[in-house]
């Protein structure tokens, strides 16, 4: 997994560089985008349902 | 001359975009392949009455369906930004094709498309697990007065409405982006662009 720093320009976070080439899935956790690449675990996707649906 | 070197070999020269001439200063149906527009390791044009025109009628910018997840903030955060070429002339358009997935709760989840900084789809997201669709923002013989086909929120596409639909006066004679981004209003949600393709169609 490639820590990739985010950078904010008036206030819209971005990346501060391309992704790696090999990346399945990214992830902004708030602070950098995660990109994970084969071989790493990849983070589950949530989504939940209102009222148990 | 620049072009046209390695007709024998029946390609077309290969240059990069900002190598480009104008299409004004070179001879009708030039043709050039751009390194560096589009996916699969570039693309042909040809010159004709003063504008580019990608070969076959399309030329495909960008497509990833390499999701890119936003959670952990309420800031709005990029989740992908795309260099559009100034090559749309007078009446090409940009086919936006996007897929999203958000947590499925009544909190805003506020996704975003903006071209040249002007929103082309928004929509809060709220209460929906995914949403999904395609739309175009053509030139109107203006490289700077668009129409699209979206009405802006959630994909607003098809059948009737009473909802007008979006324009946009995006300098397209220069380079912008299309970008996606979401502003989610719980730092505790998450919102994912599952994919996205790009083209410009003229």
């Amino acid at each position: 997994m490639t820590k990739i720093p985010a950078v904010s320009n008036n206030g819209v976070f971005s990346p501060s560089q391309d992704f790696p080439s090999d990346t399945l899935m990214v992830v902004f956790d708030g602070v950098d985008y995660l990109a994970y690449q084969p071989g790493d675990n990849l983070p589950a996707q949530q989504q939940t349902s209102p009222e148990g649906e | 001359m620049l072009v046209d070197q390695n007709v024998v070999s029946g390609f077309p020269t290969t240059i990069t975009l900002s190598q480009l001439p104008a299409a004004s200063t070179v001879p009708n149906y030039t043709s050039v392949r751009i390194s560096d527009v589009g996916t699969g390791g570039g693309s042909e044009w040809y010159a004709f009455n003063g504008e580019w025109y990608p070969r076959g009628g399309s030329c495909r910018l960008a497509a990833s369906a390499v999701a890119v997840a936003v959670t952990g903030t309420t800031a709005k955060t990029s989740a992908a930004t795309i260099a559009i070429p100034a090559l749309l002339g007078l009446n090409g358009r940009l086919r936006v094709s996007a897929a999203m997935s958000v947590t499925n709760n009544a909190n805003a989840k506020n996704g975003l498309i903006e071209f040249g900084g002007q929103t082309v789809m928004t929509g809060a997201l709220t209460s929906i697990a995914t949403t999904c669709g395609t739309f175009d923002i053509a030139n109107r013989n203006s490289a700077s007065s668009q129409i699209s086909t979206s009405r802006g929120a959630n994909f607003g596409q098809g059948g009737g409405s009473s909802v007008a639909l979006l324009a946009t006066t995006v300098n397209t004679a220069v380079a912008q982006n299309l970008v996606f981004s979401f502003t989610p209003a719980s730092a505790g949600d998450t919102a994912t662009l599952e994919s996205y393709t790009v083209e410009i169609i003229k």
